[in-house]
């Protein structure tokens, strides 16, 4: 199967660097303790939305881990890298269609991370007792705790898949990996929880993207995950897919103008 | 050589140079050798062909006269200098040049990166104008002038950090394969320059390459490197005196030759394409290609044969694939 | 190199590195413009997160603004200079700094020349207007306004120091790790949002942290007590300072160190 070896070699590709990763993986979780730190005093007695006590620290710590499989894949899956070195024209002429090979070496990318970034943190975290491990209950729970996880990894790819495509129009795409970290930040409920946040904004953040790369995972483990944002995830993972092909149609055409 | 060091003091003087690369971490670490004890003198004014097989440790060495590598071990002096420690105060007397990599300002043209280099190097506004204007003769390079190097040609491209490397008159100039990918008019160009720059103003050069016919042309000296060692250290003729004036024939017979017939002393039967020619080596001193036909009659009728150019090159390959040490 | 050689030619070489990314300006704007919304949207969160737990041990939202303010004008700063020094392993990996060191002009400096960034101009901007809101919110401009201003610009130039210095430390280890792949940004996050908040809010181990290793709490938030009159006096101003660039340069020390250890790579 053309896909899983082509993700199964995005993933081996980083073995060579599991060192570096590690020493970064420090800087990672230096992060989430800060956070949490943060969390800790603020939720001293109250209790906070749905969360009760402690479960706040539990969900950045989750958070934390769910951000290396949805939010820090490769900025725009390298495809800003190949318009600028102009070898996307060739890349696009290969026999196998684009947009599911780019998203199967973004899959690739992100299970690596989930076993050497994520992996090392949730470790860590268990060690301190705040991973909220204590909802993974049943085994219909757990069905849906991989389910939302998945659902994080897949929406994270397509996400870097669009940063990557807008180089098609301006060169580079930092500013767009910029904007999506900068939405991400705010929208993904990665360090505020939604459900902190007043309501009617917490109401239309549901129906946004975003929501399914932190919020909605981080959520499903601590057991307060509502209907609409698994209905809002699933609309989107398909939605983000049609549109990243759309994108990519018309990003074609510009390479046809331009004569490649 | 000898008498020369007595009159002039060498430019550069490497002495017992080493340099040893780690390759993984820890335990595992690898040692890599890439440039073992060499030892080297090189007088102002000479130029300097630095040559050997694909990871012998050219570059390495390079690097190292040029201060981008610190030495494992020995000593190297570039024009008095101590090139790792006084790398800022060296560069202003260098040129530099790697072939395989541009020094240039990618999106910008190239007068933009000499206007750089002019303050960077500390060029006065009326030499820089005088300096100019003689490279952009001489490399020809008002033609792409505006454009930005990411736009250039490769010829173009190396005509232009030749002048980067040139805008300060250096005393010595560092080619590191200045010729890699130029087709033939291109490379004539480069050695052109090259040839004036040695020869009229007395810069010392050292360059690396892999053809052998930039060598020919233009180098005064060659050093011959192999695993790091330096194998051979004189002139092309000295060369071949040592290796016995390497030739070539390529001999094509009408049918099938008796092989026994080739196989004669003194003439080496190297390899053949096809079962009816053959590739001969022979040395230019013992005989003439007259006499080898002569001799190699009895094999079968004669169809075809040439002469194999250039002999350099064929020197090379019995130097690298052999077991390194000349006929002392 | 004397400093005023060191500053013409450093000019020239940032003249040169943002005629280079002119070409690039149709990202220009764009870059300001999502610059600022990722600026905004961590503004928020913070303050969300302070404003529903009414106040984080003794700071209110308006002095954690305040804070947030000074850490992003600092942080800004240290990016439009120096900007690419937080990616420099894609130096060492692809060999580009061999060129670096072909030049007649101290590593650093070179590095330094090609790392100006306009794009991060933005974060600067923002920064001071945060800085200007939380202020008057807080009053602090209204007594000894210029006493006040003198301590913010230190605050500025301590912590655009001592980000200059974890930087500069940062890149010099990549000598060794080569790959060390977004090692800078990942490591630099962390106190960098530390710094947004009061130090005392982290347990003691992690706080020391933040004097020391990434001694962030010398660029906003003892400056911060200063200004919110929260106990030390003027003179931790000053002291702040002195730490930062005591910080850069034992951090340029180790860089030299570090550049002496560069092996290149094969072609
Ligand atoms: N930066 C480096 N790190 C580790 N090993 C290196 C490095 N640079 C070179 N080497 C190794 O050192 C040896 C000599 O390499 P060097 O680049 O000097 O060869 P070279 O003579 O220039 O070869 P070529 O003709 O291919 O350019 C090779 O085995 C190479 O793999
Ligand atoms: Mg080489």
């Amino acid at each position: 199967m053309v896909w899983w070896v082509i993700a199964r070699a995005a993933f081996r590709k980083n073995l060579a660097y599991v060192l570096a990763h590690m020493a970064n993986n420090a800087g990672s979780l230096l992060f989430g303790l800060i956070y949490m730190a943060l969390w800790h005093v603020a939720s001293r007695e109250e209790t906070l939305g749905p969360f009760h006590g402690r479960e706040l620290v539990s969900y950045i710590a989750a958070s934390q881990a769910l951000l290396w499989i949805s939010t820090f894949l490769p900025s725009g899956l390298g495809i800003d890298l190949q318009v600028r070195s102009g070898s996307v024209a060739l890349e696009m002429a290969r026999p196998v269609p684009y947009v599911p090979r780019m998203v199967a070496a973004g899959i690739g990318e992100a299970f690596y991370n989930l076993v050497f970034r994520s992996g090392p943190l949730i470790v860590a975290f268990t060690v301190m007792g705040v991973f909220p491990w204590g909802h993974v209950r049943s085994e219909e729970a757990l069905g849906g705790d991989i389910a939302a996880v998945l659902l994080a990894l897949w929406m994270g790819v397509l996400m870097q898949y669009l940063v990557g495509i807008a180089a098609f129009w301006t060169m580079e795409s930092r500013w767009a990996l910029r904007l999506f970290l900068g939405l991400n930040m705010f929208m993904s409920g990665q360090l505020l929880p939604l459900q902190l946040m007043p309501p009617r904004l917490q109401e239309s953040l549901n129906w946004l993207p975003f929501q399914a790369l932190v919020s909605l995972p981080a959520s499903v483990w601590l057991g307060v995950a509502t209907q609409d944002a698994w209905i809002s995830a699933g609309i989107w993972a398909v939605g983000l897919y049609v549109i990243a092909v759309l994108i990519t149609h018309r990003a074609t055409r510009r390479l046809e103008v331009q004569g490649g | 050589m000898s008498e020369r060091t007595q009159t002039r003091s060498p430019i550069i003087v490497a002495d017992n140079l080493e340099k040893t690369f780690f390759r993984g971490r820890g335990r595992k670490a690898v040692q890599i050798p890439a440039v073992k004890p060499l030892s080297l003198t090189v007088e102002p004014g000479e130029f300097i062909g630095f040559l050997g097989p694909n990871g012998a440790g050219k570059s390495t060495t390079i690097k190292m006269l040029i201060g981008i590598l610190e030495p494992s071990g020995g000593t190297v002096h570039v024009d008095g200098l101590i090139p790792a420690k006084h790398r800022v105060h060296l560069a202003l007397r260098l040129g530099v040049v790697f072939g395989q990599r541009t020094q240039l300002w990618w999106d910008l043209p190239l007068l933009e990166s000499y206007r750089l280099l002019k303050v960077m190097y500390r060029v006065n506004e009326a030499d820089y104008r005088r300096q100019m204007e003689t490279l952009v003769e001489l490399l020809d390079l008002s033609s792409f002038w505006h454009t930005p190097v990411r736009q250039l040609s490769l010829g173009q491209r190396m005509r232009g950090e030749l002048a980067a490397a040139l805008l300060h008159r250096p005393k010595i100039l560092v080619l590191d394969e200045p010729t890699i990918g130029l087709d033939v008019t291109a490379k004539s160009d480069v050695r052109r320059f090259l040839l004036r720059e040695n020869r009229e103003r007395r810069t010392t050069i050292v360059l690396t390459t892999h053809d052998m016919s930039d060598v020919e042309e233009l180098c005064t000296r060659i050093v011959v490197i192999n695993q790091g060692i330096k194998m051979f250290d004189g002139t092309v003729n000295h060369l071949e005196e040592r290796t016995g004036a390497l030739s070539a024939l390529h001999v094509t017979f009408q049918t099938t030759p008796l092989w026994d017939a080739i196989n004669l002393p003194g003439i080496e039967h190297l390899s053949s394409d096809d079962d009816r020619s053959v590739l001969l080596h022979y040395n230019r001193r013992q005989f003439t290609p007259p006499q080898i036909l002569e001799q190699i009659r009895e094999a079968g009728r004669i169809e075809d044969f040439r002469m194999e150019e250039p002999r350099l090159e064929l020197i090379m390959r019995t130097l690298y694939e052999g077991d390194g040490r000349l006929g002392e | 190199m004397g400093i005023l050689s060191g500053l013409r030619l450093y000019t020239a070489m940032a003249r040169t590195t943002l005629q280079s990314r002119a070409i690039y300006r149709a990202n220009f704007g764009l870059s300001l413009v999502f610059n600022s919304i990722m600026v905004t949207a961590e503004l928020i969160v913070t303050l969300l997160l302070v404003h529903r737990v009414h106040g984080i041990l003794g700071w209110n939202t308006a002095q954690v603004m305040l804070l947030f303010g000074m850490a992003t004008t600092s942080g800004g700063t240290y990016r439009t200079f120096l900007s690419e020094l937080s990616y420099f392993d894609k130096y060492l990996v692809n060999g580009e700094f061999d060129a670096v060191l072909t030049r007649p002009v101290p590593a650093w400096l070179a590095v330094a020349g090609r790392s100006v960034d306009p794009d991060q101009i933005g974060l600067v901007i923002e920064g001071m207007a945060i800085v200007a809101v939380s202020g008057t919110i807080l009053g602090i401009f209204r007594l000894d306004a210029w006493l006040v201003i003198g301590e913010l610009l230190a605050a500025v130039v301590s912590g655009t120091l001592i980000w200059m210095a974890m930087v500069t430390a940062l890149a010099a280890l990549g000598f060794w790790t080569t790959r060390v792949d977004t090692l800078q940004p990942m490591v630099l996050y962390g106190p960098q949002t530390a710094a947004t908040f009061p130090l005392s809010v982290y347990p003691t181990d992690i706080r020391m942290l933040f004097y020391s290793i990434f001694p962030v709490a010398f660029g906003t938030y003892l400056p911060a007590m200063v200004i919110l009159r929260k106990g030390p006096g003027a003179v931790m101003v000053l002291v702040s300072l002195f730490a930062a660039a005591a910080a850069l340069a034992l951090a340029l020390r180790f860089w030299r160190f570090a550049v002496r250890h560069y092996t290149s790579t094969g072609t």
